[in-house]
C-alpha cells in the first residue's frame, strides 16, 4: 500500500515485508493521517512472519508526528517482543544534527528490534 | 488502531480511575501505573527536547530569512533605479510578469532633446559632461515622475517617456499632464542656467521637445533573457520626428495631443511641416499652460519663459523692476545699433 507525498506528509509505502517512509511530517491533523497508517502498517505485517525490514528518512516532523512515531516504534517493539525479526533503519542526512539526535532519543527504547542509525550524503537524496 | 494519538494515554487513565472509584488497587495495577508513567515521562522529555530543537531551528531559520529579505531589499533597490517607479511596483507587486507580452494602448509619448549638446561635449571634459547630464537628466526625470511619466529610456542627452501605461489617468489627464509637464521642463532648463557657467559653457542649453498621442504597442520586448519594457507604434515615430523639428526650446505637439489638451494649453497654429518618413503634418507649438500664468520672450534663437505662480509680490515688483530696465537695455541698445547702420 502506498500513500503518496504531500507537502506535508512523507511517502509512505508498505508490504508484508517492508515498510518505507520518506519527507517530512507536519500533517495538518495527525490523528487523520496517522490512524490509517498505523492500521495499514498492522494489517501488511499481518501477512507475513518474515523479517520486516522499516526504513525511514524523515527530513522534519513536528511534535505531534514525534507522537504518531513513538507509537509506530512501540508497536514495532511489541511485535519484535512477541517474536518477529525488525531491521529498523533510520536515515538521516550528514549535516542534520536534528534528525541524528531524533533518530538517536528513539534507538533508546528500542531492544527487541534491530536499529541502524544510517548517514546519507545530501547528494543522494536531491 | 484508534485515529486519537493520545487514546493509549486516555485510556490508561481511565482503567486507574475506575480502579481508584471500585477500590481494588493490586501491586500489579500500581506496576502498570509506575511503568505507563516511565513511559509517559520519557515521551514528554523527548517531545519537549524536539519541541526546543524545531523551535532553535525555526529561529534560525528566520534569522536567515531576514538576512537574505535585506539582501533582496537592497538589490531591488539597486535594481529599482534602473526602472521606472511604476513599472518597478507593477513588477514587484506581482501584478506584472517578465515575459514577452505587449498590448495595446493609447499613449501620449513625449520626446525631448538637448539642442547642440553633442558639440558641446566634445570641448568638455568627461567628468564635467558626466556632472553635466545627470544634473539635467535628474533635474528632468523629477519633473517627470511628480507628474507620472513612465520613463522609457534615455538616449544620451535625449529622454522618451510616455503616459498611458503601466497607470493612466484617463487618456486627456494622461495627455494634459504631458504637455503640463513639458512647460516645466523647458522652464527648470532655465532656472539650470547659472549652473551651465561652472561647466564653461558661454551659451545656454535649450530643449526640444515632441509630443504625439495615439494608439502603441506597449510591453516587454526582446528575447526570454533580454526583455526591454517600451512602447512602438506610429505615435511613438510621430512624436519622435516633431521633436527633430521643433525650434529651440519649444514644445512641439500634433493634432490628435492638442484636441485633447486644448482647454488648459495654449497653442498655436503652425504651417504644416514636413516630417521624415511621415510627410506634410499639421502640428502645434505650445505657448503656455492655461492654469499657470507666465511670461515668454525669444532673444534670438532663445525662447524663455518664467512661471508667474510662485512670485511673492515682493518679488514680481524686483521682476519688474528688472524687465523694466531690461527693455530700457534693449531699447537703448537698439537706437544704437539702427545709429550705427544709418551712419554707415
Amino acid at each position: 500500500m502506498i500513500f503518496e507525498q504531500t507537502q506535508r506528509t512523507p511517502y509512505v509505502e508498505l508490504t508484508e515485508r517492508s515498510c518505507a517512509i520518506r519527507g517530512e511530517c507536519y500533517p495538518e491533523n495527525i490523528a487523520e493521517w496517522s490512524g490509517p497508517v498505523l492500521d495499514a502498517l498492522e494489517e501488511s505485517m499481518s501477512l507475513s512472519s518474515d523479517t520486516y525490514k522499516v526504513v525511514i528518512e524523515l527530513y522534519y516532523f513536528n511534535s505531534s508526528s514525534a507522537k504518531f512515531l513513538f507509537d509506530f516504534f512501540e508497536y514495532l517493539e511489541e511485535t519484535a517482543e512477541a517474536g518477529r525479526e525488525i531491521v529498523i533503519q533510520w536515515c538521516y542526512r550528514t549535516e542534520d544534527d536534528t534528525m541524528q539526535e531524533a533518530g538517536e532519543d528513539f534507538q533508546e527504547d528500542l531492544e527487541s528490534c534491530s536499529y541502524e542509525l544510517v548517514p546519507i550524503d545530501v547528494e543522494e537524496t536531491a | 488502531m484508534d485515529t486519537d494519538i493520545f487514546s493509549q494515554e486516555a485510556k490508561v487513565l481511565a482503567d486507574f480511575k475506575k480502579i481508584k472509584e471500585d477500590g481494588t488497587f493490586t501491586q500489579s495495577d500500581f506496576d502498570t501505573l509506575v511503568d505507563q508513567y516511565g513511559k509517559l515521562l520519557r515521551t514528554t522529555k523527548r517531545i519537549i527536547k524536539l519541541s526546543d530543537k524545531n523551535e532553535q531551528r525555526l529561529n534560525q531559520l528566520k534569522t536567515e530569512a531576514q538576512e537574505t529579505n535585506e539582501q533582496l531589499e537592497g538589490m531591488s533597490a539597486q535594481l529599482s533605479k534602473f526602472l521606472s517607479p511604476q513599472l518597478y511596483n507593477s513588477i514587484f507587486s506581482g501584478s506584472r510578469h517578465g515575459t514577452r507580452v505587449s498590448r495595446r494602448k493609447k499613449l501620449t509619448v513625449f520626446f525631448s532633446d538637448l539642442c547642440g549638446f553633442t558639440n558641446y561635449v566634445e570641448s568638455m571634459e568627461s567628468e564635467d559632461v558626466t556632472a553635466l547630464l545627470n544634473l539635467y537628466l535628474e533635474t528632468m526625470t523629477n519633473i517627470a515622475l511628480d507628474h507620472g511619466a513612465t520613463i522609457d529610456k534615455y538616449i544620451g542627452d535625449g529622454i522618451m517617456l510616455f503616459f498611458g501605461d503601466p497607470e493612466t489617468r484617463g487618456v486627456k489627464e494622461d495627455a494634459i499632464q504631458c504637455v503640463n509637464m513639458a512647460i516645466e521642463m523647458l522652464q527648470a532648463l532655465n532656472n539650470l542656467s547659472d549652473e551651465w557657467a561652472k561647466y564653461g559653457l558661454r551659451d545656454h542649453l535649450q530643449m526640444r521637445i515632441g509630443i504625439d498621442t495615439g494608439f502603441a504597442t506597449v510591453g516587454n520586448f526582446g528575447c526570454e533573457s533580454r526583455l526591454d519594457y517600451t512602447a512602438i507604434g506610429a505615435a511613438v515615430n510621430r512624436a519622435s520626428r516633431l521633436e527633430t523639428a521643433a525650434d529651440n526650446g519649444s514644445i512641439y505637439i500634433s493634432e490628435d495631443t492638442y484636441n485633447l489638451v486644448k482647454d488648459s494649453i495654449e497653442a498655436e497654429a503652425l504651417p504644416p511641416i514636413h516630417l521624415k518618413g511621415i510627410g506634410e503634418f499639421q502640428a502645434r507649438k505650445v505657448v503656455e499652460s492655461k492654469s499657470t500664468k507666465s511670461v515668454s520672450m525669444a532673444l534670438g534663437e532663445r525662447n524663455v519663459s518664467f512661471v508667474l505662480d510662485n512670485l511673492t509680490p515682493e518679488e514680481l515688483e524686483a521682476a519688474q523692476h528688472s524687465l523694466t530696465r531690461a527693455l530700457s537695455d534693449i531699447n537703448t541698445f537698439r537706437d544704437q545699433a539702427l545709429n550705427t547702420e544709418t551712419e554707415q
